[in-house]
């Protein structure tokens, strides 16, 4: 009887384990849009935020991390909310039609960081981890 | 500076081959300016560059030619692997209101890849609404006019022939570049609908046939939170310095839920020839299932007093692997046997029916 409640009680604390590491690999994927600290730019919505990145406001310059990464998905799915195929080929008909430049792509976040840093009227976005003394957090990823 | 009016009035012919030298030379300048400059950007932020390529095959049961005659290569029962094509986009940011964009195109002709220049500007911003460009600009008419070379951005194979096509037999209802000038004009506002407006004048030069003269057209669009798009166009410029052509086309782009529609009307006229009045239109209607998106199209032909030639288009598109796609199609045109004309055909078929079969690869990257 004690073996069991033991094996019980075992199976209780992985269980917590993995709960507080899920949740804990939840608050480490929060994906936040950035820009520099310099920048004039306080706050922005989502709608601001997806008409950036799909070219229709010249407000700032998107950039994006490589389509592979977690919090370019996290991004896409939730901000964006297309596929990956249909954001590529958005991009590609402004590209191919020389009406808009797609986001330069970064393959990971430290440099999109740095990137951000250096130009002012950039914007990017990365998890919460990665967000330094010069950028400023725009908008939360919900 | 470089495209007085006065160059492009009198030397017609020359100065789109001497405007693409020129923009060689801006181009070139502009490189060793930015390569020679210290500028914490560096040459990597200012220039980038982008491809696309598209590897098409086509063959009908028929052996007269479709959309096409025996010079431009057509589509017969010997197949053809016409339209396949490779591209280059080069552009260069020079500063915040400076654009230098470029695009160099390879298409199989004859065997042969010929390259040239599908369409290269120097694009200027005033401000946030209004840009100013001037160069060998893509006709901004029709949904997919401005990137009909880049199969890997729309649904189908090739685009419906009915409306994208410039063979002799088609409806001239577009023509893929002129060399000139435009201006846009966005609305840019904050809400979910856009409005887009462009203006374009110019010429269009044609290597074995008279340049086209006098081309004044307009070109407006509305786009409500990306679901719909509305696009309305219109043209007009001279034959021969004689006759005056002019096309309308209306279009409907819907992309709702995993629902695609596309769907466009148009109508060209050209002076003292009612032969050549064509009125064509066509519906494409798909369905998104994760990477696949099946489809099916429906075109109308009608040119002067012939009957109506209608074509069916079942295709699909499988989305690979990014920025990878793989398309078949096969379609059915139902000719009209009684007038004598073939309709898109270069002369009459044997057949009331013909099938054709397309497959292709398309990447962008």
């Amino acid at each position: 009887m004690s073996q069991f409640n033991q094996r019980i009680s075992r199976s209780l604390k992985a269980l917590s384990a993995l709960i507080v590491f899920g949740f804990g690999g939840v608050v480490y994927a929060e994906v936040v849009l950035i820009v520099s600290a310099k920048s004039s730019v306080a706050t922005l919505s989502k709608g601001e935020v997806k008409k950036i990145y799909l070219l229709k406001s010249k407000k700032l310059t998107p950039l994006v991390l490589k389509s592979s990464m977690s919090a370019h998905t996290e991004f896409r799915d939730k901000v964006i909310s297309k596929t990956e195929s249909q954001l590529t080929s958005y991009w590609s008909r402004l590209v191919f039609s020389g009406r808009g430049e797609a986001p330069k792509e970064f393959s990971d976040e430290e440099s999109m960081v740095k990137h951000v840093v250096a130009n002012s009227d950039t914007i990017g976005y990365v998890t919460r981890k990665s967000v330094t003394s010069g950028v400023k957090i725009v908008l939360t990823v919900p | 500076m470089y495209l007085k009016n006065n160059v492009v009035q009198d030397c017609p012919i020359n100065s789109a081959r001497k405007f693409r030298l020129i923009l060689m030379y801006v181009m070139f300048f502009m490189v060793l300016l930015v390569s020679t400059t210290p500028v914490s950007a560096g040459w990597t932020d200012t220039v980038r560059i982008k491809g696309f390529m598209n590897g098409v095959y086509q063959i009908s049961d028929e052996s007269v030619l479709f959309n096409g005659d025996a010079g431009e290569k057509g589509i017969d029962n010997s197949g053809t692997f016409r339209n396949t094509s490779v591209g280059l986009n080069i552009t260069a940011k020079i500063n915040n209101r400076v654009r230098v964009a470029t695009q160099l195109i390879a298409l199989s002709q004859d065997n042969n890849y010929n390259v040239e220049l599908d369409w290269g500007f120097i694009e200027l911003s005033l401000n946030d609404r209004w840009t100013l460009k001037t160069g060998k600009i893509k006709f901004p008419v029709g949904l997919v006019n401005e990137y009909v070379d880049v199969s890997y951005a729309f649904p189908w194979l090739v685009p419906p022939r009915v409306i994208y096509s410039e063979e002799s037999k088609g409806s001239r209802a577009t023509t893929e570049s002129y060399v000139g000038a435009g201006v846009t004009w966005n609305s840019n506002s904050s809400g979910t609908t856009q409005f887009t407006v462009d203006l374009f004048t110019g010429e269009v030069d044609r290597e074995s046939t008279p340049s086209l003269k006098d081309l004044f057209g307009v070109s407006a669009s509305i786009n409500w939170n990306d679901v719909v798009t509305l696009k309305a166009s219109t043209y007009t410029r001279k034959h021969l310095t004689t006759s005056t052509h002019t096309a309308s086309i209306l279009g409907l782009k819907m992309d709702y839920n995993n629902y695609i529609v596309y769907s466009e009307i148009s109508n060209t006229e050209v002076d003292g020839l009612p032969a050549l009045e064509t009125d064509v239109w066509y519906i494409t209607v798909g369905y998104r299932i994760g990477k696949w998106l099946p489809h099916f199209t429906y075109e109308s032909f009608e040119q002067g007093d012939n009957d109506e030639q209608t074509t069916i288009t079942l295709g699909v598109k499988y989305n690979l692997a990014k920025h990878t796609s793989l398309k078949f199609s096969i379609s059915n045109v139902d000719t009209d046997l009684n007038n004598g004309d073939g309709g898109l055909f270069e002369s009459t078929p044997g057949s009331d029916s013909v099938n054709i079969f397309g497959m292709g690869i398309q990447v962008v990257f």
